[in-house]
């Protein structure tokens, strides 16, 4: 077999975040893939159901859930246009481990697992950035844990706002407009009760961190200080 | 040249070994260095610039916040990679501190000799794939245990993860290095005078035995029970 010398100047796996780029490499799977939409508040896959592909977010937002033995719910993640999710299915995941609703109007890929699989042994391209999604996302979710081990709820409240304003805390920001969400959903994200949420809502409210008009306007800079330095 | 493969699955989280095989044809860029016990890999804030594979014995993965508490994330053994957030285009520090817990036989791979190997070395980059995905199902496993379980329960279960150190994933009962308080305490995320209390109380109810001063039996299968019937 003739192989091909291919010099590539190697730099870092792409550094992933929002890169439509994914978008353009998925398109050369012909076989096995979907495209579905959603509207607001319907699951694309509940915990228990059997894990048979991998989703990719093009346009909405999607809210990753947990539900443990005794009926409490966590929320993992909230991925939104460029990401992917369940792609536990992937390895040994047989079963959905988690339950995945719209929390807005969206369009999804799905992508079979053997498609999705064969691609990647293809696709030199797509392998390189499923696998600098799938760092950078371990990194956020060890410093999720690191979050929820050293602070307080007050803080994590303040620092998934950031997180939904798409916010790093070193980025300069503008501020940003999100949809409301309940107060039971932000209990979920923060490992707390809705009564602790309502409180420091009210509390970020009255410091002027945050304003409800229709939308939620996250100040960002404000509440950056507080994560930082409060 | 059309060539066609039996696409089954990418191979399950026991493909450290065909890590190991693969890592072999790296050349250039490759150390294997030999540590004492408690020797820094690396620390948080320094340059990141190379990515880590355990040959032999083991490592404490942890984290400091800035105000001085500290938080271990994973601890590692044989076939376990570290450091491997410097494969990712932003993040040039450290985020964590890495130190072996007893005298270790570790890989050094140059962060531009590992990204160079998964370009010629397409299996490589698929087994490194399916260690990654494994390792954010675990940290999602991780973050669902701090935001649902009390700290008993975590300590419990902190202590079966560390009896399934080796391959097997039978429910023996094992005896493993005794650890201190201190780090059982930031593993799981509470100070060391809860732990001290949970761990009296798990040996009086027979799921864990002192043997001498250096080990610690783990009954597995009495843990799991009083995990499962909580």
């Amino acid at each position: 077999m003739a192989v091909m010398a291919k010099r590539k100047e190697v730099a870092t796996v792409k550094s992933a975040g929002v890169d439509p780029y994914v978008a353009s490499l998925l398109k050369k799977i012909t076989v096995g893939k979907q495209e579905i939409r959603f509207r607001k508040g319907q699951k694309i896959f509940s915990q228990g159901d059997s894990a048979d592909s991998v989703y990719f977010i093009q346009a909405g937002r999607v809210k990753i859930s947990v539900v443990s033995a005794s009926g409490k719910e966590a929320v993992l993640a909230m991925p939104g246009p460029h990401d992917f999710f369940g792609e536990g299915s992937l390895v040994n995941q047989s079963l959905r481990i988690s339950t995945a609703e719209t929390l807005e109007a969206s369009t999804v890929f799905r992508i079979e697992k053997r498609a999705m699989i064969r691609s990647l042994h293809e696709q030199s391209e797509l392998s390189e950035k499923f696998m600098a999604l799938l760092l950078t996302r371990n990194l956020d979710l060890e410093e999720d844990l690191c979050d929820q081990l050293f602070n307080h709820s007050e803080k994590r409240l303040a620092r998934v706002l950031l997180k939904l304003a798409r916010l790093r805390t070193h980025d300069v920001a503008l501020d940003a407009n999100v949809p409301v969400l309940s107060h039971e959903t932000l209990a979920e994200m923060v490992g707390t009760t809705r009564s602790r949420i309502t409180h420091f809502m009210n509390k970020f409210r009255t410091m002027g961190l945050i304003e409800y008009n229709g939308e939620l306007t996250i100040r960002t800079e404000l509440l950056t200080d507080l994560v930082l330095h409060g | 040249m059309q060539t066609t493969r039996k696409v089954a699955a990418l191979k399950s989280a026991k493909n450290g070994s065909a890590l190991e095989r693969l890592l072999e044809s790296i050349v250039d860029g490759k150390d294997l260095l030999n540590f004492r016990k408690g020797a820094k890999l690396f620390s948080q804030g320094a340059e990141a610039d190379a990515i880590y594979f355990i040959r032999k014995g083991k490592v404490k993965v942890a984290v400091a916040s800035s105000h001085g508490k500290n938080a271990v994330l994973a601890l590692l053994g044989p076939r376990d990679f570290f450091g491997e957030g410097c494969l990712v285009g932003g993040a040039s520090a450290r985020t964590s501190t890495a130190t072996t817990l007893e005298p270790s036989a570790i890989f050094r791979i140059e962060k531009r000799a590992m990204l160079r190997a998964f370009q010629t070395q397409p299996a490589l980059a698929e087994t490194f794939l399916t260690a990654v995905l494994a390792r954010s199902v675990k940290l999602e496993e991780d973050l669902c245990d701090q935001i649902f379980n009390h700290s008993e329960k975590r300590l419990a279960r902190v202590l079966l993860k560390l009896s399934r150190f080796g391959p097997h994933d039978k429910l023996a009962d094992i005896t493993v290095p005794r650890m201190n308080q201190v780090t059982l305490a930031e593993i799981v995320g509470t100070t060391r005078s809860r732990i001290s209390f949970f761990m009296t109380k798990f040996r009086k109810l027979g799921l864990i035995q002192y043997n001498g001063n250096t080990d610690i039996i783990i009954m597995a299968e009495a843990l799991t029970n009083s995990i499962l019937r909580d």
